[in-house]
Order: structure tokens, then sequence, then C-alpha cells
């Protein structure tokens, strides 16, 4: 009995996994085009994408998900859109307005002086913004995309009022099936937890070794004498 | 390395200086940040080859005035003339030429260096060249590698800035100026950053250049450098050149008492080659 409830849970993970993951790599690109966009110099474009952010991230996720599922599902039914894409849509939205803010603040705190030691070797605004800026934004900007990432796995969870057979969903099935919630849920609440543990082990790992490459922690021990 | 400045001057239809014309020049300019006047009435030019050191107390926009010269802060009001053509008259006709290419052909040394710190030493000296003038990448490298040998800094090529010293950082800084082969470059308080033990090897690098013929505009509190380098000496103070002449005149017979009085007060600290 345990057994295949396992096998049925591991199904639903998959989906789940693949929901993440799928929504974590738009999400990282549509968050790093809003954060270029929301430091631009022309005002419209930044007025406009900072509006979208704030009202993309006042919004539930829950609600993006039934605003794209039951509200535009009627105009765009005759697409024939599988549910898991409209969940990957709506969770990227989401998620994305909140990681643009991590790389718009990656962005804004490198020193001005970078833009300025850039501009005075005659780069153009976007290559100086693609070469020397956000490069350094990268490394503060991890922990962010890592927080975002393990949200978007727990939210992903949402997705299960839409009718797509995530991990979460497949719980619930099962519940009506076997009338043990506890058990179930005790295993899926094990289910997530397995999968986030080692992956926050994992980002500090990957944060030290970026610290360690681009050797922003200055190092006073290692100087270099002539 | 002299020679690689010559011959691989920016654009060579544009580096040719009108006769008769400064290589760079001001007249009447102002900045004002608000209702804040940084510079007013400023008069000033520089002929090909000259070094001009500019002292002054903090805030009496020395700093200011050499960021206007390469538009990393744009005027007010005034002219700015490069080789005898107008680059701007503000406010009626502010920066027409192509700013980037202006630019490029100025050099920049910050106060805090400001390498690129995901870059190692060479890729800083080696990212303009490639991809601001369009060298290759084996070429770029040759150059830098040419630039580090002859700054003394070959051993740290690969290094990132984090691991080096701070006179390490700033020589770097002015190699990655040097690459671009510049017609002139300006120095911001390039020492000024720095622990007293290696204000000297930056000096001496700056002296070098100075004697090879470059073309430098340097803000500075290093009186004993601008003594031994400069061949002229701008004074500012509140935003204003209070006064500007040959450097042994400006130092030895001032016009104004004024001019004594700062270069005096400057002179209380400095570091002697």
């Amino acid at each position: 009995m345990q057994s295949s409830w396992l096998h049925i849970l591991w199904i639903g993970l998959e989906v789940t996994l693949r929901l993440s993951l799928y929504t974590i790599v738009f999400s990282i690109v549509v968050a790093a085009a809003f954060a270029v966009a929301s430091i631009s110099q022309r005002r419209l474009v930044r007025w406009t994408v900072r509006f979208v952010v704030d009202l993309l991230r006042s919004i539930p996720i829950l609600a993006l998900l039934i605003f794209v599922y039951y509200g535009l599902g009627k105009y765009i039914a005759s697409w024939n859109i599988d549910p898991f894409w409209m969940a990957v849509g709506a969770l990227t939205l989401g998620e994305a307005a909140f990681l643009s803010e991590v790389f718009r603040a990656g962005l804004e705190a490198v020193p001005r002086a970078q833009w300025e030691a850039a501009t005075s070797l005659g780069f153009r605004r976007s290559s100086a913004l693609g070469r020397i800026i956000a490069p350094q934004a990268v490394l503060p900007s991890i922990p962010g995309v890592v927080n975002m990432s393990i949200f978007t796995f727990k939210d992903s969870s949402l997705a299960s009022v839409i009718a797509v057979p995530e991990v979460t969903q497949v719980a619930n099935q099962l519940v009506s099936e076997t009338f043990k919630p506890l058990q179930v849920y005790l295993l899926l609440a094990g289910f997530y937890l397995v999968v986030i543990l080692p992956f926050t082990a994992l980002a500090g790992v990957a944060e030290r070794a970026v610290t360690r490459y681009y050797g922003l922690r200055v190092d006073k021990t290692s100087v270099a004498r002539n | 390395m002299s020679d690689a400045r010559t011959v691989e001057a920016g654009s060579p239809g544009m580096s040719v200086t009108r006769p008769g014309a400064a290589l760079l020049e001001v007249q009447g300019l102002e900045k004002a940040f608000g209702p804040t006047r940084v510079l007013e009435g400023i008069d000033f030019h520089l002929a090909e080859g000259e070094k001009v050191c500019v002292v002054g107390p903090s805030g009496s926009g020395k700093t200011t005035l050499i960021r206007c010269f390469n538009l990393l802060i744009e005027p007010t009001r005034g002219k700015l003339f490069f080789r005898g053509d107008l680059v701007g008259d503000w406010p009626e006709r502010p920066a027409t030429i192509n700013l980037r290419q202006y630019r490029r052909r100025i050099g920049m040394v910050f106060q805090h260096f400001e390498l690129f710190p995901h870059l190692t030493a060479i890729d800083n000296i080696t990212l303009a060249p490639r991809r601001i003038l369009g060298r290759s990448r084996a070429e770029a490298r040759a150059t830098a590698e040419e630039l580090l040998q002859r700054i003394g800094l070959a051993h740290v090529a690969k290094a990132h800035p984090h691991r080096l010293s701070g006179g390490q950082k700033q020589r770097i800084a002015i190699a990655r100026a040097l690459a671009m082969s510049p017609e002139l470059i300006l120095f911001d308080e390039p020492t000024s950053a720095l622990d007293p033990e290696m204000v000297g090897e930056v000096l001496r690098l700056m002296a070098d250049l100075a004697r090879e013929g470059t073309t430098m505009v340097i803000v500075t509190h290093e009186l004993g450098f601008a003594r031994q380098v400069a061949d002229r000496l701008v004074v500012m103070e509140a935003g204003r050149i209070v006064e500007q002449g040959p450097t042994a005149k400006m130092f030895e017979a001032p016009e104004l008492q004024r001019t004594r009085e700062i270069l005096q007060l400057e002179a209380s600290w400095g570091y002697q080659l």
C-alpha cells in the first residue's frame, strides 16, 4: 500500500519539478528584462515597468492562476493550452516580479563610478551594462534567486487548483481515495522537504564559489606585493 | 608604448589640431547642481603635450572641472573645444558630436581606481580596446602585456583586482587608460586613496608618462609632484580659478596673496618624489 502511494506521489513530484524548473528559468529571463527596463534612462519605460512589477507583486499567485485559467481560459480555449503551461505562465509572472527587484537592487548596488569608468572608456550604456555592470550584480543576486526558486517550488502547489497533476493535486486525489489524510499529507510534506533541504545547502556552496571567482570579498592577507 | 600611442590615435581624421588651436579649451564654463554653483566662469586651455596640475581645497570644483572635460558631467553653460572643434556650447548647443567617440580619446584615472572587479588585471586593460576599438584578442593582449611589462606588473596579469595593492590597482588603471591610446589623460586625485607607502610608485609612473610627452591634467594635493612635473598650475577655490600660470612662477611669485595661502595650505601635506 505504502509503496504504491510513493509511486503515485513520485509521478506528481515529477510534474512539480518540471513546473518549478520551467518557472525558475523563465522567471530569471523575465526578471532580468524587467530589471534592465526598470533602470532605463527613459522615464516612460521605467515607470511602465515599475508599475507592472508593483501590480504583479500585489496580486496573490493563487489569484493569478485563477485569473489565467478561469478568467482568460474562455477566450483562449481554442488555443488548447495545457493547464501546465498556464501555470508556468502565471507562476512566472508572479515570481519574476519579485526577482526583478532582486536584480534591480543588484544592478543599483554597483557603484556609479563603475558606470563612469565604462563611459570614460567609450562604452555605450548597453554594453557597459552587459560587460561591466551586470556581471557585478550576479553574485549579490544569487541568494535572491535561491529564495525565489524555493518559493516557486512551494508555490507550484497552487497549480493544483487548476488541475495540473503536480504532487499536491495528486496527494489530494490520493486522500479522497484512501481517506487517510494525515499519512498522505505527511508524506507530501516529506517530499517537499527532501527537495528543498539539499537545494538550500547547494545554494550556499554555489554562493561561496562565485564569491571566490569574482573575489569581491577583500582578503587583506593575500595582497600581492611587488 | 609611447609609439603605440601616436601610431594608434583613435580616429586619424579628427586628431589633427587646427593651427593655433589648443588641444582642449573651455570658455566661460559653468556648472550648477540645482541652485548650487560648483563652477563659475572657468576659462582654460591646454596645449598638446602640456602637463597641468589643478590644485585647491576640497570642494573647490577641481573634480567637477575635469569631469566636464570628458563630459562625464555636462556643463550648464560655456563652450568646450577639442583640437579647435566645438564639442558643445551650453545651453544652446549641448554636445553636438558623438560623445562616445569623443570620450574614448580622453583617458581617465579615478581616485578609487574603478577597476572592473570581475575581470583580471589584463582583461581590465584589454576590454575597451577589444570592445570599443575592435582590436582582436591577440592584438589587445600583446599591447596589454607590453604595458604591464613596462609598469612592472606583468606578474599580476591574471590576478583579480582584489588581490592587488592600492598602488598596483592604480597603475593597472593607468595602463587601462593608456591602452586606448588617449590624446589626453585626466587624473582625478590619483593618489588620494592610497596608503602613503604606495603613493610613490604611482607618482613615479605618472612622472614617466609626463617625460614621454603625454598630455595630462592632474587634480592633486601632491604639490611636490606638481612642482616637478607640471608645466602649469591651476589654483581653484569655490568653483573659480583663482590664478593659473607656469608652475615655477606660481610657487615663487604668484600674482595673488590668496594663491600663496592656498598653496601653503596644500603644502602642509604632500609627498616628495
